[in-house]
């Protein structure tokens, strides 16, 4: 370690042992893209940064739980999925095609592994002291770390100039059904089920659930989702989200939207739902062998006694941050999913770095308009800035510019041509304000729009860039050309 | 490169329609779709849906016939079917004719008048319809990258925006874009003009395509200004109207009170020590109630499970008093009288008060703030067993 000041108290009498002390500049509650991301730039900007980590691992629910251990999935079982039902028509020809549960979970467990451990690499390489325990609030300025199972041995106390809180999220837990990570799970029990079942229910129609829905309705779950709303997809544009519900149900997903959930309980190895028709009030009981509930995320604070310092949250829970993500103390700045704000991985990470750029220098940007979001389905779903409906309910006049990958020669080669690319632009300077893809790498190509939709760009001026042929790319291409004037391939 | 539009054409006929239908009054006409840029007649197959029954989005409407194939209609909205015009069955209906009217979810079906709906239908359309031919009903268009300039809501000739903080100069070190460089060539001005005199609205003074026209007033500066104002508000979090949680007030319960148990009672003096009789009176209520053995009470093993008397488990604390009794009222002795010649009553100015033998006896057992049921048995049974002294 560069330069932590840890040092065990000198005096210690015989019958009370003194915690440890230890002072740094900057310190991190919580490890996950956010504050291990800020603890990182924190000590590349010269700070004497630690961070405080609970779980045993660092990388948070994104890397333990969430988005990293999902995609292993999704891939992996997106792979079997073409090589058992699209193999032929392309003229490959295989074998019995057959799944093996416990490797593939290995195969996602040692993925897990292998990025959270590089993480403490980067720590160590970045001189970040590390602390495995719970971090809580002891003073203004002092931050306690108690002890966790293979984490710290004793208390240590930490004079810390600065605080940033990133302890994150946790499931929201559906009132009245209890989640036992057996047949009823949440996101974090679905990633790790012992064998697929033969009926998978979902409550909630929002990226998650839809991705899970995803990965076991290819593994051969039939699988039904309810969702409250009468549409899928949470804040996509609505043109994609039905879209996108068009093609998951051609792949076999049921879907049950504008419907309620009442009740859910599991009685032996069956879990049986009662739901409502919001608008009909028709009731019925879905019967399923694993019930998914992910209907959303809550800000995760406990044990962390901000009520010592007397530190604001809202109704949701959100720890209250000025525009500078400072608390009531403009030392103790929060990011994240603990504080308001889409629940996103790469949106902690701006915030991450931005607040600790903010205490170096005093200015620190996260451009709130520009957070791309994607959906790891197949197709892909991906969007940044404005939605049709947001800017109808603005009374901004837009332009639509739209492609289809059926006209994109890539897509054709890779004989998967679902899906299009939206462009909206400002109807009289047609700058760009917001970008739709569903379609194959469809959270790849999004970063394109996301670059124009930062700089400004018109239409004309991503349709007057040279994109490679052939490539998916292309399609973005078009669909700024259509925006701008015509498409040449369509 | 490929020629995508025999493509289309193809997906056009296999895949799914969707139509919405336009709005007027609550409920919306349902025309005739075009399901291919050629067709212009086509026939209705089935109808799945009768009139009062509610449909979403995705659900198919009915089965439309044309010269080349059977094709459903998907509803792209949620409604309630509220009357079909033309049945099942029907052959060559032109594209564009109404063909059945869709309420909303809420309305009340007996109240719509379908007949104004649809007369008001077809004098409106009438004047209008070379402009709306197949606009919404033809999906091809719609599904087709077609460049659509979304119905403003109510735009008004508003006052000018004040454009605070959103136009900046120009940074003279930029790499133009390419929108903005081929427009300033084709308007013949020069770069270093350009960047003297436009003001710019892009990050770190960049001249975006938009600030050119404005400079060549090819847009409306209000609309501009109003745009980047949308842009730059949601740049930033929005941390307005922030509704704090109640901090959850634990109801401050007054301190529990502690059990006290507490009786005033005159006694006659005893041989006997007050002091003795009460330690008496405590060690029989501590001591094992006698019962008559029996299966069910084993003297032996109440006495091993009971409380020993010699740890006692209340304490008491007493006071004893000697009761002053109240001297009758005597007259008082008063020099009126004597100087009126009245008799002297008793001839006494006053008495003290009478000293009697019995004692105010104050018994005090504290129990603390929660006490068990038995001790508070026990403790009630010493009570009165002093109150019977």
């Amino acid at each position: 370690m560069l330069s932590s000041t840890y040092h065990k108290a000198l005096f210690s009498t015989a019958s009370r042992q003194l915690a440890k002390t230890a002072k740094h500049d900057v310190v991190i509650i919580g490890g996950g893209p956010g504050g291990y991301v800020a603890a990182i730039k924190a000590a590349q900007l010269g700070f004497n940064t630690a961070c405080i980590e609970k779980r045993g691992s660092l990388g948070g629910t994104c890397l333990n739980v969430g988005c990293i251990p999902s995609k292993a999935l999704l891939n992996n079982s997106h792979l079997y999925h073409e090589m058992k039902h699209d193999a032929d028509k392309r003229g490959i020809v295989v074998g019995d095609v057959k799944m093996d549960i416990p490797k593939f979970q290995a195969a996602k467990d040692k993925i897990v592994k292998e990025l959270t451990g590089g993480i403490e690499m980067l720590f160590k390489k970045n001189g970040v002291t590390y602390y495995k325990g719970n971090g809580s609030f002891e003073g203004e300025h002092q931050v306690k770390v108690s002890p966790v199972e293979n984490g710290v041995k004793e208390e240590v106390l930490i004079d810390a100039e600065n605080i940033i809180i990133a302890t994150g999220s946790e499931v929201t837990p559906f009132p009245g059904i209890t989640i036992d990570e057996e047949r009823i799970v949440s996101s974090t029990g679905i990633l790790s089920l012992k064998e697929v079942p033969k009926k998978l229910a979902i409550i909630g129609g929002g990226i998650i659930g839809l991705e899970m829905a995803s990965v076991y309705s290819r593994l051969g779950s039939e699988v039904t989702i309810i969702e409250f709303q009468p549409a899928i997809g949470a804040t996509m544009d609505e043109e994609v989200a039905k879209t996108t519900q068009k093609f998951l149900s051609k792949q076999g997903l049921k879907f049950k939207t504008s419907t309620k959930v009442l009740a859910a309980s599991r009685d032996g190895d069956k879990v049986s739902v009662e739901v409502e028709g919001v608008k009909n009030g028709k009731k019925e009981t879905l019967e399923a062998d694993v019930l998914l509930v992910a209907i959303g995320r809550r800000p995760y604070v406990q044990n962390l006694n901000l009520e010592k310092l007397g530190l604001d949250v809202d109704k949701r829970g959100r720890v209250v941050i000025d525009k500078e993500f400072n608390t009531k103390y403009p030392h103790i700045k929060a990011i994240g999913d603990v504080t308001f704000g889409p629940m996103l991985a790469h949106k902690a990470e701006e915030e991450g770095v931005a607040a600790v750029e903010m205490l170096k220098t005093g200015h620190g940007h996260v451009n709130y308009g520009n957070i791309p979001s994607v959906m790891y389905s197949h197709p892909e779903v991906a969007w940044v800035g404005k939605t049709e409906q947001e800017l109808k309910a603005e009374g901004i006049k837009y332009k639509v510019g739209k492609f289809p990958f059926l006209a994109n020669s890539r897509a054709k080669t890779n004989m998967d041509t679902e899906g299009f690319v939206k462009v909206l632009v400002d109807a009289e300077s047609e700058r760009l304000l917001g970008g739709h893809i569903v379609g194959p790498s469809a959270g790849e190509l999004i970063a394109e729009l996301g670059l124009a939709l930062e700089y400004g760009a018109s239409a004309e001026d991503i349709a007057r860039t040279c994109h490679a042929h052939p490539t998916l790319t292309e399609a973005v291409k078009e669909a700024a050309l259509a925006a701008h004037f015509k498409p040449i391939n369509f | 490169m490929l020629q995508a539009t025999h493509l289309l054409k193809n997906l056009a006929l296999k895949s799914n329609f969707h139509t919405r239908a336009q709005p007027l009054l609550k409920a919306s006409i349902m025309e005739m779709p075009a399901m291919s840029p050629t067709m212009t007649e086509g026939g209705i197959v089935e109808w799945k849906f009768k009139p009062g029954e509610a449909f979403s989005s995705g659900d198919v409407l009915l089965e439309v016939e044309t010269d080349k194939a059977t094709i459903d209609v998907e509803a792209l909205d949620d409604g309630v079917m509220g009357k079909i015009v033309i049945d099942n069955g029907a052959k060559n209906i032109k594209v564009g004719s109404p063909i059945a009217v869709l309420a909303e979810e809420d309305d009340d079906l007996s109240a719509l008048d379908f007949d104004a709906i649809l007369s008001s239908k077809k004098s409106a359309a009438a004047p209008a319809a070379k402009e709306t031919p197949a606009k919404e009903e033809a999906p091809v268009k719609k599904e087709a990258p077609a460049k659509k300039v979304s119905s403003p809501v109510a735009e008004k000739k508003s006052e000018p925006i004040s454009a605070d903080g959103i136009f900046t100069k120009a940074n003279k070190k930029q790499v133009l874009y390419p929108s903005v460089s081929s427009l300033l060539h084709s308007n013949n001005i020069s770069e270093a003009k350009a960047l003297e005199e436009i003001p710019a609205t892009g990050p770190n003074g960049r001249l975006l395509k938009g600030d050119v026209l404005l400079y060549l007033n090819k847009i409306d500066k209000n609309n501009y200004i109003k745009l980047n104002k949308f842009i730059k508000k949601n740049s930033v979090l929005d941390l307005s109207n922030i509704q704090l949680r109640q901090p959850v007030v634990t109801e401050k319960k007054p301190a529990p009170l502690p059990v006290v148990l507490q009786l005033e009672k005159v006694v006659k003096p005893t041989t006997k020590s007050i002091s003795e009789i009460l330690k008496e009176l405590q060690k029989e209520v501590h001591a094992p109630k006698q019962q008559q053995p029996s299966v069910f009470n084993d003297p032996i093993f109440e006495e091993l499970i009971s409380t020993r008397y010699s740890e006692p488990i209340f304490n008491y604390k007493f006071t004893l008093a000697q009761v002053i009794k109240a001297a009758p009222k005597t007259q008082q002795y008063d020099l009126f009288d004597e100087l009126i010649g009245a008799p002297l009553a008793n001839n006494v100015v006053s008495t003290p008060a009478n000293e009697s033998n019995d004692l105010k006896l104050n018994v005090v057992v504290d129990l603390g703030f929660n006490p068990k049921q038995d001790v508070l048995n026990k403790a009630n049974d010493f009570i009165s067993k002093v109150n019977n002294l």
